[in-house]
């Protein structure tokens, strides 16, 4: 009878209760159900109680076969296109020739003004132009076929001679932001580091520092194709919102989803760090001011730093991250010739 | 364990695709259903259940001979599914859809008490089909309609020529059917039932 007692109070807000778990109220009706939900204690226990019953009950309806199989394809790619393992007992077969001559002979440099210095290579066949960019410069390239380039710091772009609408193609060692016309039967290639970037018309950013041994290739709109010079076989179509990493080393490519602006925010002089390790935020600040950045204690490290620069000076940014990653840091002016300003990271 | 499941598992240890892709078929509805009822997202509960399925290819070889397949992938899709819906990214997606912050929290709050160990899961299929089947004709029509093909309390009584206050009788006749059965086989119904 107890039992009766309590189903007759509980019955109005069960009714209510299942019509919002089943989907039966209106908008304004479903606030007021939902309210009274978190009023009463005794509604809510109701109330997680059909809701889990019911998505129980619901989780035995069946998906259409086309549905299904949809969804397997998304699922196999998300495994194996994810992960490429390249073979690596394929030989190694050097497609251009002329691109290991290049990288042997770099020869003069000149200065022309602060931003940009030109190279002429004539060593060898095909002379090679170039544009170079030292640490903590940035400059803006329009190469013949109109496309244009933004060059980060301490990065070299260079493409031969006979660069031409019908014949577009470039070699990158660094980091830079492109911005390239569609030409239907002319596709635009960046190689780096052996890694080749085909461009289908778009907004990429590349990431190939030599010293590193990850290139990443960010696409922010338009369509990529990466090959590699070396294996046939490797080959990935990029999407927009896309970062693809290759491994130079496992010669294996990872992508996922990203956030593409964040990636080229440099070209508009500005850098944006998201929840960034504090190793890839030392050696990005690095070339952005061109000075030496000593971090004395391994624990500095293991800090993660989210913050944009735009205009700020070294001094200022490095007083921020002493607050925000509580860490210390020593400012050390060189004002010799050539020596560059010194910051020493230590925690605190 | 289910003799065929215990088949597939071994299966996909060794790297069986055919097996995962067995696995697959019987699983994504169920857990796509289950996902969608927290996160109504429909391309939002794909990717977790995709993920939810590329996790049990991943780490096909931590799993025990034994282990029981529904919960382990119920147990990874409600985690996948907490991770979103206490990501900010979403919750403001959903706001502009369909929910508001009261539901949401709700909806936390629910599924995170949701026991997705073994034992919950033994012949719950089943025994739903026979429950099913024991409701009266019209009963069952109703619950069928209202369950499987997402129609709304009006839309029934329209299409069964009945009140809509009848639907809705049926519909808590159905539900309460469920309860009891369930409260004899499963031994933790008594949690997931009132009274």
């Amino acid at each position: 009878m107890l039992f009766h007692g309590l189903f007759i109070i509980y019955m109005e807000n069960f009714e209510d209760i299942l019509k919002l778990v089943t989907g039966n109220l209106s908008r304004e009706e479903k606030k007021k159900v939902i309210a009274g939900i978190h009023d009463k204690k005794g509604n809510k226990e109701i109330f997680k109680k059909v809701k889990i019953s019911w998505a129980f009950l619901s989780s035995t309806r069946k998906l259409s076969n086309y549905e299904i199989e949809n969804a397997y394809l998304k699922t196999h790619y998300k495994i194996s296109g994810k992960k490429r393992k390249l073979n690596t007992t394929l030989e190694i077969v050097f497609k251009y020739a002329a691109i290991i001559v290049f990288l042997i002979s770099l020869t003069t440099i000149y200065y022309t003004n602060k931003q940009q210095f030109i190279c002429n290579d004539t060593q060898t066949e095909l002379s090679y132009v170039s544009f170079i960019t030292e640490n903590g410069q940035r400059s803006k390239v329009v190469l013949p076929d109109s496309s244009i380039v933004w060059l980060n710091s301490g990065t070299t772009l260079s493409y031969p001679s006979n660069f031409s609408e019908q014949n577009r193609k470039v070699n990158l060692n660094g980091q830079a932001f492109f911005q390239v016309y569609h030409k239907e039967n002319n596709p635009f290639l960046v190689q780096a580091n052996g890694l080749i970037v085909k461009v289908l018309g778009t907004k990429f950013d590349v990431d190939a520092y030599p010293e590193k041994d990850k290139i990443v290739v960010v696409l922010e709109s338009g369509k990529v194709e990466l090959a590699h010079n070396g294996f046939e076989s490797f080959n990935y179509t990029m999407k927009p919102g896309e970062k693809a990493t290759y491994s130079v080393a496992n010669n294996a490519l990872t992508v996922n989803d990203t956030d593409a602006a964040i990636y080229s925010s440099w070209k508009d002089g500005k850098l944006i760090f998201r929840n960034e390790s504090m190793r890839n935020v030392v050696e990005k600040l690095r070339r952005w001011y061109n000075i030496n950045i000593e971090v004395a204690d391994e624990e500095v490290f293991s800090s993660i730093f989210s913050g944009t620069i735009q205009n700020e000076s070294y001094e200022e940014i490095f007083r921020y991250i002493e607050i925000v990653c509580d860490v210390k840091c020593k400012l050390i002016h060189n004002y010799e010739e050539e020596a560059k300003p010194e910051i020493i990271i230590s925690k605190k | 364990m289910d003799e065929n499941e215990q088949q597939l598992l071994k299966r996909l240890k060794n790297d069986d695709e055919v097996a995962f892709k067995v696995l697959f078929n019987d699983f994504y509805s169920k857990l796509y259903y289950f996902v969608l009822e927290f996160i109504p997202l429909k391309d939002t509960a794909e990717n977790i259940v995709q993920d939810t399925l590329v996790t049990l290819w991943n780490k096909r070889n931590e799993l025990k001979d034994d282990s029981n397949l529904t919960s382990y992938l119920f147990t990874v899709a409600k985690n996948n599914t907490l991770k979103s819906l206490r990501d900010k990214k979403y919750s403001r997606k959903l706001f502009s859809n369909t929910m508001d912050v009261g539901e949401l929290d709700l909806n936390v709050e629910t599924l995170s008490t949701v026991d997705t160990s073994a034992c919950a899961f033994m012949d719950i299929e089943q025994i739903i089909q026979e429950t099913l089947a024991s409701l009266p004709p019209q009963c069952r029509k109703v619950f069928e309609l209202s369950r499987f093909q997402e129609m709304k309390n009006r839309e029934i009584a329209e299409e069964l020529n009945i009140s809509i206050k009848t639907v809705e009788k049926h519909i808590s006749k159905g539900i309460k059917t469920f309860k009891v059965a369930l409260k004899d086989y499963l031994p933790l119904v008594a949690y997931l039932f009132v009274l």
